[in-house]
This record gives C-alpha cells, structure tokens and sequence, in this order.
C-alpha cells in the first residue's frame, strides 16, 4: 500500500511536471509567434520607411546605390550597383559584426540640375551604403568582385555543422 | 461598375491608322521596358497623343522641361503607337488598366501588339550582349516575329502586367508577342533595352541607333535607381519570385 502511495505521488508529479512543461512550451510558441509578427511588423515599417527616403543626401552630396542581399544555407550574398565607379582601388568596403559599409568614389561627378524641390545644380562623388546582414558571417573568407560596375560580396555564415549519421 | 470601367485612354490628338504596332513599354525587370520606351520616344521623335485617366492611379504629375505629363501615356510616329508609365503599375491595378488598354487598342485593329521587358539573367555580369526571347500568342503573331529568330519561351511563369496584354489580346483575337531580354533584376539596364530596341529596328525594318543609349547607360543607371527600387517591391508584391518556379502542369 506504502509502495503504491509512492508511486501514485510519483505520477501525480510527473503529470504535474508535464503540465508545467506544456504551459511553459505553449508560452514558449507564443512568445515566438509574437516575436514573428513583431519582426513582421517592425519589417513593414523599415521597408516603409526605406522606400520613402530618397536615395541621396544633398547636404553630403552622397549617393546611396541600389543593393540586392540574397541568403542561402552557406552564405549571403551582397551585390551592389555602382555605375561610374571604374576600378576596385575605388571602392572601400568595411564588414562590422552585423553590417558591411560600402565607399565608392565616381571617376568624374554626377551632376543632378534643378529637379524636384531642390531645383538647384548638385554634384554628387560618392556612393555610400551601409547593409544590415541578416546572419553572422565568417569576416575571414569574405570575397569581393568587381565587374562592370557591379560589386558583389559574398559572405560566408559563421554556423556550426554536425554530420549526422543515419541508421 | 467594374474597375475597368474607371480606366480611360484619353486621346489628345485624334489616332487614325491603319493596321497599327502597339509597342507597349512599362517598369518591370531592369526597366528595360521604360528605358527601351524612352529610348524610341526620342529617337524616333514619337509625338504624345493619348494619356491614361484613372481615379484610381496616384495622384501625380511628372513635370519635364516646365510641361506636365500624367504617368501613362501614349506616343506615335508613322503606323507605331507607344505606351509608357513612368509609375510601376500598382498590383491591384494591372488587370483593369491592361483590359482597358487592351479593349482601346482593338479599336485601331493593330497587327501586332509588342511588350517590351527582361527576363531575370543570374549571371548578368557575364553577359555582354543580352539575348532576347520572345513569347506569342498565335500563329499569326509567331509569322510576323519568323525573320527575327529569337528564341521562344516554351515552359514557364510569367507574372506582371505583360501576361495580362498576353492573355487580354488573345481573348479578343488580337496578335501579340511579348519580347523579352536577358536583364539585371533588381538594377536599370539599358544593355537589355538597347538589345530589345534592335529587335524592335528588325522588326519595323528601321535604324534605330541604340549608340547614345549605350553612352548614356552610367547615367540611365543612377537616374532611374529610384524608379528601380520602386518597381522592385511592386514586382515583389505581385509575386515575381514565382517565375523562378516550375509549373505543376509539365512535371
């Protein structure tokens, strides 16, 4: 009788264990779903945001090129859009721990004359981008290239790989 | 009231021609259709006859050398009549102004209608000249594009607003051939249009010079990287992504 108290004590406990188990992977999935659609969100208003900021800063006559980031399961791979930038000597890229930062001087300046609400002549020598990477990447086999204007790096992740055997 | 109902092709000056091309030129992959547009406005010093009125486009005006524009609008020259939009097509609003288009076009009983546009080349950089690819309606229209050899699109997706004229003209019998040059996605290539735009010489059996096109092609580049990243995410919108996929039907 002693034995079978303990061992109903014993699943009373383990029912109990899984419960809290349970609730706690069930807040588990709703913190995640809510960080989804936070990240969601919070991805609609950048886009937002990015989509309505002009793609040159007068004051610092900067131009911002157009990029394309593009993931697979190795790596990401930046390429960026660079007309009048003629040689790689040109172009200065930086890779911080979650972005890279791309510099790249025009051979000859780009003038913009009396357009929009500016209407005045402005000349532009610079393209600057700064590209959030969406992964950690492996600064040491980092590659760069660059071909008619077109800059593409690619950035291998820094992830951790485990073989796994099938039987 | 459909939408299509609200979509009107406003005629400036009056259109009388017989037989017609249609060439029709909008934002979509590298924007080689609107720079190819541009291009033979200029060139061929095409003369504006009609504009595109809506309610539902956006409220906006393009101002050029002190004149206004709406955003859609249509050129001519000869038997060849043009339509362009300096705006990417808002997704909602592709079906209801192609059908209209579509339904202005058949009233000048065209022979052809001709899309200008690019097909996503991954190994752009490679390229030096992008070859172009063509896609027909019927018979008729795979006649009239013959002495061009280009080759056809045989299995695939097409997603934007030249599927719709595709489909728009077949359903009213009209012949129609999308054109269709190897092009950077996500950035202006005036390498592409200048491809389409000598199909499009071969096919008028014109000289079009695309020289200046070329020599201006830096310039095109960082001049239309707003329009460019506009037309981006309205393609990313509507699911351009899909042309990469296989069709269910041919596995």
């Amino acid at each position: 009788m002693k034995f079978q108290l303990c061992t109903l004590r014993l699943e009373v406990k383990e029912i109990a264990e899984k419960k809290r188990r349970s609730y706690w992977e069930e807040f588990e999935d709703m913190f995640e779903e809510m960080q989804r659609r936070f990240d969601r969100m919070f991805e609609q208003v950048f886009d937002d945001f990015y989509i309505n900021k002009p793609l040159m800063d007068i004051e610092q006559c900067i131009l911002e090129p157009l990029a394309d980031v593009r993931e697979d399961v190795a790596e990401i791979i930046v390429t960026i859009d660079l007309p009048f930038v003629d040689k790689k000597e040109d172009v200065d890229l930086e890779l911080f721990e979650k972005s890279l930062e791309i510099r790249a001087k025009t051979r000859k300046p780009i003038c913009f004359e009396r357009w929009g609400t500016s209407q005045r002549k402005i000349h532009f020598n610079e393209f600057r981008k700064t590209i959030n990477l969406p992964k950690e990447v492996d600064s040491k086999s980092v590659k760069a290239t660059f071909k008619k204007g077109v800059l593409q790096v690619r950035l291998p992740k820094k992830v951790k790989r485990t073989r796994i055997e099938i039987k | 009231m459909s939408f299509t109902d609200k979509i009107e092709v406003t005629e400036t000056v009056p259109i009388e021609l017989d037989n017609p091309i249609i060439l029709i030129g909008l934002p979509d992959v590298g924007l080689v259709g609107i720079v190819s547009a541009m291009h033979l406005i200029n060139t061929l010093e095409m003369k504006e006859v009609a504009y595109v009125e809506s309610d539902l486009m956006p409220p906006m005006i393009f101002i050029h050398k002190g004149d206004i524009f709406e955003p859609i609008r249509i050129y001519s020259k000869d038997d060849l009549l043009l339509v362009t939009s300096e705006i990417p097509i808002p997704t909602g609003l592709i079906k209801p102004l192609i059908r209209s288009l579509i339904l202005w076009a058949k009233q000048k009983n065209p022979r052809l209608i001709v899309t200008l546009g690019g097909i996503p080349a991954p190994n752009r950089s490679e390229i030096d000249k992008p070859e172009c690819y063509s896609l027909a309606t019927d018979d008729e229209a795979k006649k009239q594009i013959e002495k061009l050899n280009l080759q056809s699109l045989m299995e695939g997706i097409m997603v934007g607003p030249y599927p719709v004229v595709l489909r728009e003209a077949q359903k009213h019998n009209l012949p129609a051939v999308a054109l269709l040059a190897q092009a950077f996605s996500k950035y202006p290539d005036p390498g592409a249009a200048a491809s389409i735009i000598e199909v499009i010489g071969d096919l008028l059996n014109i000289d079009v010079n695309v020289d200046e096109l070329l020599k201006s092609a830096e310039e095109i580049r960082v001049k239309t990287r707003d329009l460019m990243r506009r037309t981006d995410r309205t393609m990313q919108q509507m699911g351009k992504t899909q042309e990469l996929e296989i069709p269910a039907m041919y596995t």
